[in-house]
């Protein structure tokens, strides 16, 4: 017991000696963070936030469900919670009678990696996705009902990331075959969240035919737009698969894709970097490019500061905790719970039967043979019960035969 | 030209007239139409009820857009916050000052007071003229006495004589705490406390040491500036949820907490730290176990071979120290679900997390092991490792709320951190305060928010609220000029004048907390003004498209009356021409040549009519054409 507490209070001291050395060092830190804490163009950001758009609905259109969807997993995979992601998805192409891959979607010819797979959060889907509604998801000028996961809830220090796929034209997006988006109106919806300080810096993307006449009205600033193909150009898918009968991604998309699954999210790579794979002959169109909005140039803003979570995290150093010696914790005991309960209990049966069914892979076999355990012990049952009845009819006889002889005596 | 038949006096059938004489096709012409005047008010009905619609049509489909208060709002840019001028009151003990010496005039306690206050002050002056840029002091002392009885000032600062107190230099002040007991004081809570040992009393550089001590610690409570929001706490809402979540990594593996005391451990720890912030959070608390919380990535196994344990360091330093970064990870936020959800106000979580028995003891990467960290705007992260020294074959735990107070403790200072409230402690400067009863130990634990830092909390949420409702203001504003089709509805307009009222009334006059509120309700009415559904209710829609949709519906109604009109227009202008040499009247002319192209025109249809027409037949325009022609 006295060795455990000298063991203790030396740990302390190394704790504490520790912590002089960092301390300098932290206090720097949080004068620094504090420094450029309201500026929002020094690029200082707290968090990304992610708005994906699929327009276009029908089975013929599984490359902008797929586009979406594998941007959607690139952005994941990058760090980007689920939570700053609203992801609007009109058609649901997994679960539509035509795939021959149920409840799948693939981005690629071998169908090597399902994008519809586990923790798919859509926020928007089937005819959720309206004009009205992205425009107000912008916006924010939502309707006091709607969650919290359908609001993009971005402040002055969020970056945001814009993606829509679709079918378009000269300054429009296509919306379900029904409505569509004007170019005005998405510069509009821009403006009035630049006017409220929605975001610090923006990155509007689009695949879509003629898509860089879609951001061709653009006048607010920190706005860094590009499309997929110039005006009177189309946009062409990348390749088909022959089992799912469609084409299952669009050229622009797959090559931003391929370029983004070499990053990771420590990478430095800069939005210069990214512009730079463009080509005009693999993608067949030509991609536009425009930074005239932006205060700082593509070369200066790092991918990651789009595509991937924002790396701030404080731990609190030791010196913030209650020593282990002080008099709060003097008391501090883990009191253990004797008897735990049936359903979740440790070593209870079914937890064994799970467990061995999950190691092994295959059943226990004693496990299987209950029930005819249980249909023997019937077998018993009636046995018993047939002895007992034997043993009544028995007794009635015995006593039936005394009766008998003193009828006869 | 045809005409009317002359002999018929007045309507009679066409069966009745067909058995009398035989007539004309002109004339048959003439009995199965309307009459001339009566055509043509039948055709400019139509261009009639097309005029009539239009102010309906403007009505209906022009957008709303009240005028805003935009004189007011432009005014609204030499706003200022407006400056506070603090009372602090000043006391002593009896007995916190030597006493004079026998010969030497005696003075009141509160004289004494007076002229350590004028040094105190003076020397906070210097002070402040010194720093760059300049700051002024904002508040100055009173002494007993001069509070005022109906509005005592919230601060206050006490000399006292203490037993306990360190007898070493430099003086420690603290803030004193709420007491419980029996053995109190009697000094308010909040006040702050310069104690002094009364072997101290007698020292020769006893003021100079109060001195220090007091312009030390006012200006660490009281600072001329109120502190900016750092960018890890939350922008101010006055709803906020705080969400307490106990995470079991695998119960399925046994050995995990099955119960906790929460509410001991809230009413402990949080409330203290929450009732006094009643006038500007709103607080909303959950709490909740999971038992099954997987992590998204493997836990390392670090080499530890001393301690015996593998020790499993899961989450990483931060990234700027350029390790991995699994700590933004760690909170697995799409598998768990660490609140209700059942609001849209912003929520604070505090995960108290479980590790499983092979990923213990779970440790974050870095110098001594740290137990827990921040993720600015979300929550508060704290590993629970479970003792060491109790075997660990699988029991399940229930955590009372004592072995919660170390994770507790940190989750309060989290709390500061994410609320932006300043700390009270500042190394050096103010102290913990002694412990109520000189048998314990001194609490390490933080006391409740004092009334100095309510004020700083509403001093810098104000000018927050301030600019931000500002800023909001002034975007709606351009917003409105730039955007000609944004609806300006009567709520916005009411939200938007709300807004500016209170925006405007703010003074200097008020208490802190009057103009917070103001500031608080103003932000709200500018948000939900600048939010509101109706500003976006239509899309808005280039001129091409208007035309697109109008088209389609009025071209063909527009031909006919179009035609119809100009045929008459042109009858009318051969009819002048024709008539030129006689000397009727020209409104009769007119008449005349529309009804004669009528005529021609509706001859063809007007067969058709045939039961409807007949018989109506005005005689005076017949005779007139008949000397006519």
């Amino acid at each position: 017991m006295i060795l455990r507490y000298i063991y203790l209070i030396l740990a302390t001291l190394l704790a504490i000696s520790s912590c002089l050395a960092s301390n300098s060092n932290i206090q720097l830190d949080s004068q620094l963070s504090e420094l450029f804490s309201n500026s929002t163009s020094t690029g200082r950001h707290t968090n990304n936030w992610a708005v994906l758009v699929c327009s276009s609905r029908y089975w013929f259109n599984y490359r902008h469900m797929a586009n979406t969807l594998a941007m959607y997993r690139t952005l994941k995979r990058l760090g980007l919670p689920d939570s700053n992601i609203i992801l609007m998805l009109s058609d649901d192409v997994a679960c539509n009678p035509r795939n021959a891959f149920p409840a799948t979607v693939y981005a690629n010819k071998g169908r090597q990696m399902d994008l519809y797979g586990e923790g798919i959060e859509v926020d928007y889907r089937g005819y959720e996705v309206t004009v009205e509604s992205f425009l107000r998801l912008l916006t924010g000028k939502h309707d006091p009902s709607i969650p919290r996961s359908k609001r993009l809830l971005s402040d002055a220090s969020s970056n945001v990331f814009i993606y829509m796929t679709g079918h378009g034209g000269n300054e429009f997006l296509k919306f379900q075959d029904n409505e569509e988006v004007s170019a005005y109106d998405v510069a509009d919806a821009v403006e009035q969240m630049w006017e409220k300080r929605r975001y610090n810096k923006l990155l509007f993307t689009i695949d879509t035919c003629q898509a860089n006449t879609m951001y061709s009205k653009f006048y607010s600033p920190e706005i860094t737009s590009t499309g997929s193909s110039s005006l009177g150009e189309n946009s062409y898918s990348h390749h088909n698969d022959m089992d799912i009968g469609v084409a299952v991604i669009d050229s622009f998309t797959h090559y931003i894709l391929q370029y983004l699954e070499t990053l990771g999210k420590t990478s430095t790579a800069t939005l210069k970097d990214f512009f730079g794979i463009y080509d005009p002959v693999k993608i067949q169109s030509h991609p536009g490019i425009s930074t005239s909005l932006s205060s700082v140039p593509p070369e200066e803003i790092l991918v990651t500061d789009f595509f991937g979570a924002v790396a701030r995290v404080e731990v609190s150093p030791k010196r913030a905790e209650l020593s282990p010696l002080s008099n709060e914790l003097r008391e501090s005991k883990w009191e253990v719970v004797a008897k735990p309960t049936r359903r979740i209990g440790r070593k209870n049966e079914d937890v064994d039967f799970e467990e061995e069914l999950t190691e092994k892979g295959q059943l226990d076999t004693n496990k299987w043979q209950k029930p005819l355990k249980d249909g023997k012990s019937e077998l018993k049952k009636v046995i018993g019960s047939l002895v007992g009845i034997g043993a009544i009819g028995g007794l009635l006889y015995a006593g039936g035969a005394p009766r008998d002889k003193s009828k006869r005596a | 030209m045809s005409t009317s038949d002359p002999r018929r006096p007045d309507g009679l059938s066409s069966g009745l007239l067909t058995s009398m004489t035989k007539p004309t096709p002109a004339e048959v012409t003439a009995i199965i139409n309307p009459s001339n005047k009566r055509r043509l008010l039948i055709t400019l009905s139509f261009p009639l009820l097309f005029l009539l619609a239009i102010p309906f049509w403007w009505y209906t489909t022009s957008i709303e857009r009240l005028p805003l208060p935009v004189s007011r709002i432009d005014a609204l840019a030499n706003l200022s916050i407006p400056s506070y001028r603090g009372k602090i009151l000043f006391t002593a003990d009896e007995d916190a000052y030597p006493k004079s010496a026998p010969g030497r005039p005696v003075f009141e306690n509160k004289v004494i007071c007076q002229s350590l206050g004028k040094v105190v002050t003076d020397g906070v002056d210097v002070i402040y003229e010194r720093k760059r840029p300049q700051k002024k002091r904002n508040w100055d002392f009173i002494y007993e006495g001069e509070d005022d009885p109906r509005n005592p000032t919230p601060f206050r600062v006490h000399i006292r004589r203490f037993q306990h107190a360190n007898t070493s230099w430099p003086l420690e002040p603290y803030v004193q705490p709420p007491e419980k007991g029996l053995m109190t004081s009697g000094i308010k809570p909040g006040t702050l406390i310069i104690p002094v040992h009364p072997d101290q009393i007698s020292d020769r550089n006893l003021k100079l040491h109060y001195k220090i001590a007091m312009i030390n610690s006012i200006l660490s409570l009281y600072p001329p500036d109120p502190p900016t929001i750092p960018l890890r706490a939350l922008k101010y809402s006055p709803n906020i949820t705080l969400s307490f979540v106990l995470l079991n990594e695998d119960s399925t593996e046994g050995s995990y907490v099955r119960s906790w005391e929460i509410d001991d451990a809230i009413q402990e720890h949080f409330i203290p730290h929450l009732e006094p912030l009643k006038d500007i959070f709103n607080f909303t608390i959950e709490s909740q176990i999971l038992y099954h919380a997987p992590l998204t990535f493997d836990p390392t196994l670090s080499d530890a071979p001393a301690i015996g344990d593998p020790q499993i360091e899961a989450a990483l330093e931060a990234a700027r120290e350029g390790d991995e970064d699994a700590e933004e990870v760690f909170v697995n936020s799409e598998r768990w679900s660490l609140d209700s959800g059942s609001t849209n106000n912003p929520v604070l979580r505090f995960l108290l997390y479980v590790p499983k028995e092979k990923h213990r003891p779970m440790k974050l990467v870095g110098q001594d092991s740290p137990h827990s960290f921040l993720l600015p705007q979300f929550g508060s992260v704290y590993l629970l490792n479970p003792p060491s020294t109790q075997p660990s074959s699988g029991e399940t735990y229930h955590l009372p709320s004592s072995a919660l107070t170390s994770s507790f403790h940190l989750f309060t200072q989290h709390l500061y951190s994410l609320l932006a409230i300043p700390e009270l402690y500042d190394p050096g400067k103010i102290h913990l305060p002694p412990s109520s009863s000189p048998l314990l130990p001194r609490s390490q634990l933080w006391q409740p928010i004092s009334s100095w830092q309510i004020h700083q909390i509403l001093e810098s949420r104000l000018k927050e609220n301030l600019e931000e409702s500002k800023k909001t203001l002034i975007g709606i504003k351009r917003l409105v000029d730039k955007i000609k089709e944004m609806k300006v509805g009567k709520n916005v307009r009411d939200d938007v004048s709300g807004a500016v009222e209170r925006l405007e009334s703010i003074s200097s006059a008020k208490s802190p907390l009057e103009n917070f509120i103001l500031s608080r309700d103003s932000v709200n009415l500018a948000n939900k003004a600048f939010f509101d559904p109706s500003m976006m209710g239509l899309l808005y829609f280039p001129d091409e498209h208007k035309f697109a949709v109008y088209t389609p519906l009025f071209a063909p109604i527009a031909v006919p009356l179009l035609l119809g009109l100009i045929k008459e227009f042109i009858a009318w202008k051969r009819k002048r021409r024709g008539g030129s040499g006689n000397n009727d009247d020209v409104t009769d002319e007119k008449a005349e040549a529309s009804i004669g192209v009528e005529d021609e025109k509706i001859s063809t249809i007007g067969l058709e009519e045939e039961s409807t027409s007949v018989g109506i037949e005005p005689s005076d325009r017949v005779l007139r054409s008949r000397s006519k022609g």
